[in-house]
């Protein structure tokens, strides 16, 4: 038994030592010295497993999202300008995608001023700002913005957020509905919201991978989104590890996404040599969707 | 109202007079021994006079008793009621009240001393109202005479009461009064409004000289230490009056020597004290008066005074107590603290006037050196505190010099360094003289400055200055060497118990604790802080170190040994902060870091301590593990940052087998084996904490893999072979040991993690479905040791069970490839379960399930779940099949997918013979009917309803069939 056991270990040690070696050579790195965050999105998976059991359990379906995301569309139509030339290029965009979505609903962008961001409402309403549109370099950032926000109203993430309140407009108790959705927010969102983008990432990554777009794009988009930062606020303190903020924070750090997505679309590139995939620089320019015309220039054939 | 006053005054001097009157006629009376009237109060018992005992002096029973023991003697021979017996002879006098022992103590007392006060304060009255009512009335020179008159007065009282015996201190006091109002008058004459008639300075000083020199000379006279203070003190008093010249201070001196002077003549200490004391009072009012304190900056007249003034009556006191009058006397404070006082109040003056001068520093050491002869005298003389009160003045004179030397250019390292010498100088010379007292405050002193040398050092050293930082390396360096001589002195000569603070170990391993041992590692913290900025420095210090430690196995002291351990911890500070700083630069970090590792090593070699009989390994394990962690991860995170947490785990193999392999087995286990593994534990914590914060955020890859996945990938095995490897049969059962088993829980989880991380989410069911085969299989096959796994496979089945049912059947994916989708990976997890229900089921399930340690609230739920186990077990998998079904399928086609979960169930109830779940596959086949009738016949197209009919029917005869065949199975 000794000198198998010897054996497996001077193995174990010289597997390490490789390893070791191999780490030496190709100094690999991290986006930031240490995080607690993914750890924290690791444990979330818990709490929102929790979530959705609690939606399973509430009698309310789809439909009922349906007719709640009018409600909001039309609140929206009103404040917005859906007819511009940005919302009418969105929501040519949104229709191209939207014919993978396995929801039943009708999805709109809206267009609002402000810096760059866009957020999922229940129902396929989807908001973007026209900072976004300013930041990212491409359509096929665009197109992996959206794929994101149509992730989360996919993956039922809007949804779980107004359960309560779509159940008590059934039975007409309103309030008691938005002060349950509230509470449950406010004591379990936090602890599985980074889950939840992590899931809405890798929608959109599958999404895209239907398309024609490349694949590289939902990385440039978050690296479009580190330069805005960077170009804006300076804000090195971000990059700071910090428990508290780890834990409270709704997102993943943007340079792990990046980092996590570009990987995946070199990969990609790696299995899936030869092939063609589209960008759109001049598209987002021209605000003209690659749908109605295509530049030649804008193929890319392995990543960039 | 002057009318009022006389009046008063004349009635307080007939009040005065009578009672004189009566006491003068008592005392006569106690003189002859007549009895004092019958009514009349008792005179208390003087203590230099006993009074007689008065034959009329009431009797009480008690005093009879004692007075007559023959009367009890014949008491015993004829009892006698117990009654107070007749008086021998005589009448019987009226029975007096007995005054308690306090209360005559305190009329004693008032009455020994009522004439003084009283006197005191009507004379006081009586000046008073005199000065007031010649202030009215009188010219100043008439108001000089009636005081003088006065005084005179008094003085003819005093001249009669002195020749009247008793009177002695009523005497005293009245000349004293007349003295004091003699130099006040003298006073007024020259200064004092409403006195003043001299305009003159000089006759004023003249005048006043007169009264001072009255006052000395009654001072002289006084009978006691208490009328000479008074009389210098007020003299002193009156002086401060007069405008402050070198000629008063001077004056002042004068009086201050006579009265010194008076110390002679008989040993009075507190007149020393109070005279060296208002002398620096006197000096210092004298000081903040003096019209222009400027002048004192520069040499001058005043300064010469002041400085002649307190030199001579420094020494002038400071000899009082070298004479043969103290000699043999045994310790008393009146004497010590006066000669210290003087002292003090020497150092004080010439502080006052001095002038900053650097030859000061050789004044200073010659008073030093005085002070130590004059110690060297007074152990001539054997007055022994006297030696030691110098010894120790000489000794801070002596600092004070070498504090001093800054004046002469020497810096602060310097200055500390020679004082620390000079102390352990004199601790060598109190150790030759053999002087217990001297020596232990020397080696307090020595620690004391020591210390300081430590902190100035530490302070001081000028970086960028290599020749001062090598000077100061080289002083540090000999001190050093110094002290570990001196250590060594002291523990080979323990009896003489020069720094020895006790004893350490047990019955006859004992061995004197030393504190040089521990304060000398100390003093290496400031030659570490001398070099550190050098590369090179980790070697010179971890080879001093290193020779330290070996020392200290050589000579065994305890002392050093504790020391060594302060050293080892404050050099890895050391290490720990230069490597911080160069950890931009690997390759220096690498080089200057590794000679540390010897200090561990050799502190695990020369871990012997004879006092305990026993090798001490903790230290040497310790410690190395601490500078291996900080080492790796500060040499190696900047190349990258996944490098530490591997380099640790391998670690931490080599942790477990030196822990193995120096394991002796049993409980009392001395060996190092225990300090290993909680090293080896501290390690693999590390990598784990690692992992999580650091390895996990990485998606880069290395080739195909994941640099995350390849560390998982050797971390598994790693981590295996620490929960497996050790035997627990040739293992020792000491605590570090017992928490081992942990082991497996921790690779378990570590496992699950690895699955929740590098598996895609839609596959996590299938994945933790498969981990139910697993935790049960490895609980069967090594049921000592991992029973508890088959605990862990229901928990990973409900885990699975829950993921199926819930969040499978709300993944969404837009991948079009099959094996993205949520409901394959669902369906292959449904089928594991399925296949591991039976499976659990014939194995036993959680029968003799059991952990390593005590968990009752565990226990309990181990044993209901085995006790319920269709509840616990069965029940969440079908319900779970139920709800994936219902969620991921179209509605046209539940009815037929439901009637399979029926047939499953049937075939469980085969398998297991178990009737129960017979009967609920019936009742589910009888619920799929009802919805193939009132559902999917309206509502299904034609194909999917001829579809589902055709599934159902085939289904339900094949149940037919098999129940049929397997009839016999349900049978009982």
């Amino acid at each position: 038994m000794t000198k198998p056991r010897v054996v497996f270990l001077a193995l174990l040690i010289a597997l390490g030592s490789g390893l070791t070696a191999i780490l030496v050579i190709l100094k690999p790195t991290t986006p930031v010295e240490y995080t607690f965050a993914p750890a924290f999105q690791l444990l979330g998976r818990g709490a929102k497993t929790m979530d959705r059991t609690l939606t399973r359990l509430v009698p309310v379906d789809s439909g009922d999202e349906a007719a709640y995301g009018d409600a909001i569309a039309a609140r929206y139509e009103s404040e917005s300008d859906r007819e511009s030339v940005d919302g009418g290029y969105l929501n040519d965009l949104i229709a191209g995608l939207s014919r993978h979505a396995k929801k039943p609903f009708r999805y709109r962008v809206f267009v609002v001023e402000g810096e760059p961001n866009a957020c999922a409402l229940p129902g396929g309403v989807i908001i973007v700002t026209r900072g976004l549109l300013k930041a990212m370099k491409s359509e096929a950032e665009i197109i992996a913005i959206l794929s994101h926000e149509m992730g989360h109203i996919e993956l039922s993430h809007c949804f779980d957020t107004v359960r309560f309140q779509l159940l008590s407009q059934k039975i007409g108790k309103r309030s008691l509905g938005q002060l349950a959705d509230f509470s449950v927010n406010l004591m379990l969102r936090h602890s599985f919201s980074k889950s939840q983008e992590e899931e809405a990432d890798r929608y959109a990554y599958d999404l895209v991978l239907q398309t024609d777009y490349t694949p590289s794009c939902v990385g440039d988009s978050f690296q479009s989104f580190l330069s805005y930062e960077m170009k804006t606020h300076a804000d090195t303190k971000r990059r700071k590890t910090n428990i508290f903020r780890d834990y409270f924070m709704t997102h993943p750090h943007t340079v792990h996404r990046q980092e996590k997505y570009s990987e995946e679309a070199r990969r990609w590139w790696i299995t899936h040599k030869g092939e063609k995939k589209y960008r759109g620089l001049k598209n987002l320019r021209l605000r003209v969707p690659a749908s109605d015309r295509r530049f030649d220039e804008e193929y890319v054939m392995s990543y960039h | 109202m002057e009318l009022f006053l006389i009046f008063i005054l004349t009635i307080c001097l007939f009040i005065l007079w009578r009672y004189t009157v009566r006491l003068k006629k008592r005392l006569d009376a106690l003189e002859s021994g007549s009895p004092v009237g019958k009514t009349g109060p008792v005179m208390p018992v003087s203590r230099e006079k006993p009074l007689p005992v008065s034959k009329t002096r009431p009797v009480s029973t008690r005093s009879v008793q004692e007075a007559t023991p023959s009367l009890s003697s014949a008491s015993k021979a004829a009892p006698a009621p117990p009654q107070v017996s007749a008086p021998q002879q005589g009448p019987v006098p009226p029975v007096k009240k007995v005054k308690s022992p306090l209360w005559e103590k305190i009329e004693k007392g008032f009455i020994e001393n009522w004439t003084g006060i009283v006197g005191a304060i009507v004379m006081v009255l009586g000046v008073a109202f005199l000065a007031v009512y010649a202030a009215l009335k009188l010219v100043p020179v008439g108001r000089f005479i009636m005081l003088l008159l006065f005084c005179a007065g008094l003085m003819a009282l005093h001249l009669f009461l002195s020749k009247k015996e008793g009177w002695e201190r009523v005497a005293a006091l009245v000349r004293s009064s007349a003295g004091a109002i003699f130099l006040f008058s003298c006073l007024g004459a020259g200064g004092i409004a409403g006195l003043q008639f001299i305009e003159s300075t000089s006759i004023a000083l003249v005048l006043l000289l007169g009264g001072i020199l009255v006052n000395v000379l009654l001072g002289f006279r006084g009978p006691t230490q208490v009328f000479a203070s008074f009389h210098v003190l007020i003299s002193l008093a009156a002086l401060s009056v007069a405008p402050a010249t070198p000629v008063t201070l001077a004056i002042g001196a004068v009086v201050v020597l006579l009265a010194v002077v008076m110390s002679y003549r008989s040993p009075w200490e507190y007149h020393l004290l109070v005279t060296v004391a208002g002398f620096l009072a006197y000096q210092l009012f004298w000081y903040h008066r003096y019209p222009d304190g400027a002048l004192l900056v520069e040499w001058g007249l005043p300064r010469l005074t002041g400085i002649a003034a307190t030199a001579v009556i420094g020494v002038a006191a400071c000899f009082v107590h070298y004479r043969k009058l103290y000699r043999d006397r045994t310790f008393h404070l009146p004497p010590f603290l006066a000669h210290l006082a003087n002292w003090s109040a020497m150092g004080a003056g010439f502080l006052i006037y001095a002038t900053g001068s650097k030859w000061n520093t050789f004044l200073l050491a010659a008073a030093g050196i005085a002070a130590c002869a004059l110690s060297w005298r007074a152990k001539a003389l054997s007055i022994r505190w006297l030696r030691v009160t110098d010894m120790l003045v000489g000794q801070a004179l002596l600092m004070a010099a070498i504090g001093t030397l800054g004046r002469w250019g020497a810096d602060d390292f310097v200055i500390a360094a020679a004082i620390h010498a000079e102390a352990f100088l004199f601790l060598l010379v109190m150790i030759i003289e053999k002087d217990v007292i001297l020596r232990r405050i020397g080696v307090f002193l020595h620690y004391l400055c020591l210390g300081a040398l430590i902190l100035v050092s530490l302070g001081f050293i000028p970086y960028g200055s290599t020749a001062i930082q090598a000077r100061i390396g080289v002083v540090l360096f000999l001190m050093l060497i110094l002290e570990v001589i001196f250590h060594r002195y002291s523990f080979r000569h323990a009896a003489d118990r020069i720094d020895i603070i006790g004893s350490v170990g047990s019955g006859d391993m004992t061995s004197p604790l030393s504190i040089g041992g521990i304060l000398l590692s100390f003093l290496f913290f400031p030659l570490a802080a001398v070099v550190h900025e050098f590369i090179w420095s980790g070697y010179a210090l971890a080879t001093a170190a290193f020779i330290i430690v070996w020392y200290r196995r050589r000579l065994g002291s305890p002392g050093l040994g504790i020391g060594v351990l302060i050293i080892a911890a404050g050099l890895e500070c050391i290490a720990i902060a230069k490597l911080i700083s160069l950890s931009d630069d690997a390759a220096s970090a690498a080089i200057y870091g590794a000679p540390f590792f010897a200090v561990p090593l050799a502190l695990f070699i020369w871990s012997h301590a004879d006092h305990l009989g026993r090798r001490i390994f903790w230290p040497g394990v310790y410690l190395f593990t601490v500078h291996l962690v900080f080492y790796t991860y500060l040499t190696t995170n900047g190349l990258s940052p996944f490098i530490p947490g591997v380099i640790w785990l391998v670690a931490s193999l080599v942790y477990l087998e030196c822990a193995m392999r120096t394991a002796s087995g049993g409980e009392n286990d001395t060996g190092p084996s225990s300090f290993f593994l909680h090293g080896g534990y501290a390690l693999v914590a590390l990598f784990i904490l690692r992992h999580l914060l650091v390895h996990l955020q990485s998606e880069l890859f290395i080739g195909p893999m994941k640099v995350r996945l390849l560390i998982e990938l050797f971390a598994v095995p790693a981590l295996l072979y620490w929960a497996a490897v050790p035997s627990s049969r040739s293992l020792p059962s000491s605590r570090a040991w017992r928490v081992h088993p942990v082991f497996w829980e921790i690779c378990m989880l570590f496992i699950l993690l690895t699955v929740a991380l590098e598996v895609p989410s839609a596959w996590h069911p299938a994945a933790w479905a498969l981990m139910t085969f697993i935790f049960f299989g490895a609980g069967l096959r090594w049921k000592e040791r991992l029973s508890r796994f088959r605990f862990y496979s229901v928990v990973m089945m409900w885990i699975a069970a829950i993921h199926v049912a819930v969040v499978s059947t709300t993944a969404v994916t837009p991948s079009l490839k099959l094996g993205d989708q949520p409901w394959i990976a669902g369906t292959l997890a449904l089928l594991l379960l399925f296949a591991y229900a039976p499976v659990y089921y014939r194995f036993g399930g959680l029968d003799n399930v059991a952990y390593p340690w005590d968990l009752k609230g565990l226990r309990r739920l181990i044993d209901s779940i085995q006790r319920r186990r269709n509840l616990f077990i069965f029940y969440p998998l079908f319900v779970a099949t139920f709800l994936f079904l219902y969620w991921s399928f179209d509605k046209s086609l539940l009815t037929l997918l439901w009637v399979v979960e029926a047939f499953a169930v049937f075939i469980l109830s085969l398998v297991l013979r178990e009737n129960h779940f017979r009967y609920l596959s019936m009742a589910g086949l009888v619920l799929c009917l009802g919805r193939l009738l009132f559902f999917d016949l309206s509502r299904a197209g034609t194909l999917a309803r001829a579809l589902v009919f055709l599934g159902v029917g085939a289904i339900m005869l094949a149940m037919n069939m098999l129940y049929n065949k397997y009839r016999d199975r349900f049978n009982p």
